[in-house]
């Protein structure tokens, strides 16, 4: 029987990107969103609903569907593309506030909320503006149930020389370090068993943003807090613009 | 007076859907995200049936069902699994104190209604 109720640690580990798990994990992953649209569009066409219901319905459908889309994007872009991404300076700052504002109503439509927290200047970094919003979603989509009204789920950029990082914490259970051995053992054995020992979290999402990050010379990681983790991707500085 | 069945669902909107259904029925709802506030929610408004996914925040199902299964007097609730995990058997689960498993797939709505009224008519 399976390990459930623990936590994800979300395919940061490279074991998990035995490419020959992939597509039975993210069938798997997929189910849950799709279960619950089923059940809102079933829940939808009943008799005796009020405009005000059927209004609901129809928007936790649309952000149900968008949150598996983004799951879905993220993997069509691993499989797209085995080369090294086009990179250019992309201001975080920017991609943090469009990722922000793209996953707020998610947020609020669950009674989350996620903030920006910035120190005032942030240096330009190498990467790629669509696959890095792509990675932060999904690290945004991750945290969604793990945040509360007195510690809504932040996203933070700090620097460390050559180094920016983009973090998203959240307040969800801890991670036991065993667990984390344990998650690849059993992956490595069964490739049909969950991925996710964090029930929201989506486990083949965060192994496609560890795919991505490496065709753009990034690393993500984990951050293991007592109440807590921070997913994070550290970017190099861009020295493009120094040089003028 | 209503009947009250204990909701264990992590998401909230899975967890409506179900509140929904049995209310249309005339039980009442009490709701939980996770094992701790289940535990709470036993204990204050004492269910005649439980219905919970295997897959919840914090302490998992089984922590759960094996803590409800060490008091006599939350050994007897029945409990009713909603999971999209069609490799586990009833034999599997039923020393866990679960009644049913409902396939959370292929699932109607009306399901979690039915599921109630035969766990609750056989204890």
């Amino acid at each position: 029987m399976s390990v459930e109720g623990e936590r994800n640690i979300g395919g940061i580990s490279s074991r998990l990107f035995d490419e020959s798990i992939l597509p039975a994990s993210a069938a798997q992953e997929l189910i849950s969103p799709l279960v619950l649209l089923r059940q809102l569009g079933l829940s939808a066409s009943e008799n005796g609903l009020d405009p005000e219901q059927q209004k609901l319905l129809g928007e936790q459908m649309t952000l149900t569907s968008e949150r598996a889309l983004r799951m879905v994007t993220s993997l069509s872009m691993i499989s797209s593309s085995q080369q090294m991404l086009p990179l250019e300076p992309v201001n975080p700052m920017t991609v943090c506030r469009e990722v922000v504002h793209e996953l707020s109503p998610m947020f609020t439509a669950h009674g989350q909320k996620i903030t920006l927290q910035s120190r005032s200047r942030v240096p330009l970094t190498v990467a790629n503006r669509n696959v890095l919003q792509r990675i932060l979603l999904a690290f945004g989509d991750n945290a969604l149930h793990y945040g509360s009204d007195e510690h809504p789920i932040s996203m933070a950029i700090t620097g460390y020389g050559d180094i920016v990082r983009i973090g998203i914490r959240d307040r969800g259970p801890a991670v036991p370090t065993d667990i984390w051995n344990k998650l690849e053992d059993r992956v490595s054995r069964r490739a049909r068993a969950p991925l996710s020992n964090r029930p929201h979290a989506s486990g083949v999402s965060l192994m496609a943003v560890r795919r991505l990050a490496e065709r753009m010379n990034s690393v993500v990681g984990i951050v293991r807090h007592r109440d807590g983790a921070t997913f994070y991707i550290d970017l190099n500085v861009s020295r493009q613009t120094s040089l003028l | 007076m209503s009947a009250t069945v204990l909701v264990i669902e992590s998401e909230p909107w899975l967890g409506d859907h179900y509140q929904r259904q049995l209310e249309s029925q005339g039980f009442k709802v009490t709701r939980a995200s996770h094992a701790y506030d289940a535990i709470d929610r036993v204990e204050e408004d004492s269910p005649v049936a439980i219905i919970m996914s295997l897959l919840l925040n914090g302490p998992g199902a089984l922590n759960l069902l094996h803590e409800l299964q060490s008091y006599s007097d939350t050994a007897d609730i029945p409990v009713i699994v909603c999971t999209s995990i069609d490799e586990l058997s009833l034999e599997e689960l039923e020393p866990y104190g679960v009644h049913r498993i409902i396939n959370s797939v292929t699932m109607r709505p009306s399901d979690v209604v039915h599921a109630v009224r035969s766990v609750t008519a056989s204890v």
